[in-house]
Order: C-alpha cells, then sequence, then structure tokens
C-alpha cells in the first residue's frame, strides 16, 4: 500500500490533531503531517504546503468547517478534503455532499480501523 | 213566469253578482265589505250573524242595516247550538243579542239558527226576521250556498294569511341563521389565526430546542472524543510514556467533559423554563 506524501490536519482542538496525527504515524497513512489550530493559517499556508489530503474538523470559531470549504472553492483549490468532526448530525453528513472535493465523512473518534480502511479506499482510487 | 221562479231568478243573479264580488276579495276586512253589501238581494232579515270557529281562532261577522260587527265572543244562544247542532227558529228573548244590536227595532223578531260542520272547522249561522222583514223556509238553501262560499272564502284568506306569517317567520329565521353563520365565521377565522400564530409559535421553539440538542451533543462529544482518541493511542505507548504524556491530557480533557456537561444541562434547565414559562403565558 502506497501512502500519501503530505497530510494537513485543521482543528481548533490541539489535542485532536495529536491524535489524529499519532494514528497516521501508526497506520502509516501519509510520511508527513501538518497540522494547524487556527483554520485561516492554515488557509494561508496552503500553498506553500501543498498537501495531497486535508482532515478538516466543523466546528471551529472564526472560520468554521464549511467556510473553509467556501474559501477552497473560491481559489479553486482542487485538494481532496476528508471530514473528521465530533457531530453525528445527519444534516452535516448531507451538507458535505454538496462539496465535490469531500472523499469521506468521519465521525471521531478515529481509530486505527478507520483510518486504514480510508487509506485502501485511496489506494483504490488512485 | 210565477212568483217563485222570478224571485229564484233574482236570488240567482244576486248571488252570481256576489260570486263575482267575492272573487276579487283578498282580506277578511274586504270580505266582510263584500258580504254586508250583497247580503240584502239574497233574502230579506233584520241581523245575519256568523261564527266560524277553528282550531285556531273564533271569529264572528254580525251583519245588520249596512253595517257589520266584528268580535270573537260566543253568544249564549250559539253555545246551545253548538252543543246540540240542530237547527231551530223561535221567537227572540230579551236580551239575548248583544248590546250594539239592541237598537235595531223589531216587530215580533224571530230567531233562527243553523250548525255547519266542515272538515277541520265548524260554523253556526243565525238571523233575526220579523213581520217586515221576513225570512222563510224556502230560503234556506239560497243561505247555505252563501255560508258554503262565505266560508270556503274565509278559509283561503285565513290560510293565506298564515302561509305568508310563516313565510315572514322563516324569513326572519333564515336572516337569523344568516347573521349566527357570520358569527360563526367569524370566531372560527379567528380561531385560525390564534391557532396559526400559536404553531408559528410552537415551531420557532421546536427549532430552538432541536438546534440545542444538536449544539449539545456536540459539544458534549469533542472532549469525550478526546478520551476515546486517547484510550486507542495507549497500545503505543510505554507504561512511563502514558504517565506522563498522556495521562495528564486524559486528566485535561475528562474535566473538560465534566465543565461542558455541567453547563449543558444547566443551559437545558434554563431553556425548558423559559420554554414552559412562555407556553403558559400564551395558553
Amino acid at each position: 500500500m502506497s501512502s500519501l506524501s503530505k497530510i494537513m490536519l485543521v482543528d481548533d482542538q490541539k489535542m485532536a490533531n495529536f491524535i489524529n496525527k499519532k494514528l497516521i504515524e501508526i497506520t502509516g497513512l501519509a510520511t508527513v503531517v501538518v497540522d494547524y489550530t487556527l483554520p485561516e493559517k492554515a488557509l494561508q499556508e496552503l500553498e506553500n504546503q501543498k498537501p495531497d489530503l486535508i482532515f478538516l474538523d466543523l466546528n471551529m470559531p472564526v472560520i468554521n468547517g464549511w467556510k473553509f470549504l467556501d474559501h477552497l472553492n473560491k481559489k479553486s483549490y482542487q485538494t481532496r478534503v476528508v471530514i473528521v468532526t465530533s457531530s453525528t448530525s445527519e444534516i452535516d453528513k448531507q451538507k458535505a455532499r454538496n462539496y465535490t472535493q469531500v472523499i469521506d465523512f468521519l465521525i471521531k473518534p478515529l481509530t486505527k480501523d478507520t483510518i486504514l480502511s480510508l487509506k485502501s479506499k485511496l489506494t483504490l482510487a488512485s | 213566469m210565477n212568483l217563485a221562479a222570478a224571485k229564484y231568478r233574482i236570488t240567482y243573479e244576486a248571488f252570481s253578482k256576489f260570486s263575482g264580488g267575492l272573487n276579487q276579495v283578498e282580506s277578511l276586512e274586504a270580505l266582510s265589505k263584500v258580504v254586508s253589501k250583497h247580503l240584502k238581494y239574497l233574502f230579506n232579515f233584520k241581523i245575519f250573524r256568523i261564527l266560524l270557529i277553528d282550531k285556531e281562532r273564533v271569529k264572528s261577522y254580525t251583519f245588520a242595516k249596512g253595517q257589520t260587527w266584528t268580535s270573537s265572543a260566543i253568544l249564549n244562544f250559539e253555545q246551545t247550538i253548538l252543543e246540540n247542532q240542530t237547527p231551530f227558529r223561535k221567537p227572540i228573548k230579551i236580551n239575548e243579542l248583544p248590546d250594539y244590536l239592541e237598537h235595531i227595532p223589531l216587530n215580533n223578531g224571530q230567531l233562527w239558527g243553523w250548525h255547519l260542520q266542515y272538515s277541520d272547522y265548524e260554523v253556526c249561522v243565525s238571523l233575526v226576521s220579523d213581520d217586515l222583514a221576513k225570512f222563510s223556509y224556502s230560503d234556506v238553501e239560497i243561505l247555505h250556498l252563501l255560508v258554503d262560499t262565505l266560508t270556503s272564502k274565509y278559509r283561503q284568506i285565513c290560510l293565506n294569511e298564515e302561509i305568508n306569517q310563516k313565510n315572514e317567520r322563516l324569513q326572519e329565521a333564515v336572516a337569523q341563521i344568516e347573521i349566527k353563520n357570520k358569527e360563526i365565521e367569524k370566531i372560527n377565522s379567528n380561531q385560525q389565526s390564534i391557532i396559526d400564530s400559536r404553531t408559528r409559535e410552537l415551531r420557532l421553539k421546536n427549532k430552538k430546542l432541536l438546534e440545542l440538542s444538536m449544539l449539545n451533543a456536540h459539544n458534549l462529544r469533542e472532549p469525550l472524543c478526546r478520551v476515546l482518541g486517547l484510550l486507542e493511542l495507549a497500545e503505543f505507548y510505554s507504561n512511563e510514556e502514558l504517565r506522563t504524556e498522556i495521562l495528564p491530557m486524559l486528566i485535561e480533557s475528562s474535566i473538560d467533559l465534566d465543565t461542558i456537561f455541567k453547563k449543558v444541562v444547566l443551559k437545558s434547565e434554563e431553556e425548558i423554563k423559559n420554554y414552559t414559562a412562555d407556553f403558559k403565558v400564551t395558553l
């Protein structure tokens, strides 16, 4: 299984980024992981970092996940996004379908298994 | 032509004139006028009186000297004839007639009486004759003819009046119903607008409660997910690392969870209190 070269984590909870980063390392989903607790900072760094995939939280102050996705669209960034949220709301899941770059909708807590199945999904797709 | 034939012919002509006059009549007042006008051409009499009794009313018409009196009183001799239903002829007694007829001079006055029973009403006919105005048995036939025609016209007018009265009452009732219907419509539309506004309020409140419950679920799950996530990592850490790195994060997340839990409970209680208070006021 080939791994991605770079994943960007965007979650206002530092600890959430810590956990997800560790899981990505354990599962070997990506070689490099960059994490941001400020979504606006992540947007600024996007061009420099050029990640292959973004893990995006929805519930964040100032710029929430939806606004983040709108910014991506405005700038025509084609980067694929996986939504990682603690919301179990079906409404959010429906809403995510409107964004073509969203390839998966994962509900926290992430486990090794969920990341491994994401990994095989990405391998099959490529 | 003999005398009887001539009399018969004159009477017949008088009766056809009377019938003609009767055809034009539409009210009881007009009826008594026509009778008063034609009566004297049909037979001789001093006083002619007819008493009509049906389920709803008693009415008498007395005709004498071109005058008419209307009343609803039953005279004593009429009471007798109503009971035994036998026609009679007898000399008139003092005080047998009502006061308003006392002034009529009588020469050997005779009182005649007949009772006629129809399907749903009865008639008492009486007549006073004297030596100057002689009524004879041969006049009885024309008298009956007169009474038949007169009473059937009388009944027709009464029924018409009854129908008119009922129609009027019906129209009044219809008007009342219309008024009530309008009132009901007004009440209904008021009710509808109250229901609409209450429904709007309830929808809004339901939406608020739904939002609150979603927010609660999300806020509660966030620190809980951290705890579960950290536990998921546990097997990749040594005991020492667990104690120094993971445990502090578990503690922090647990405290966050507890804080948020308390906050959520407090806020929900307040919201529900507001909600029920509002609801009572609007009721």
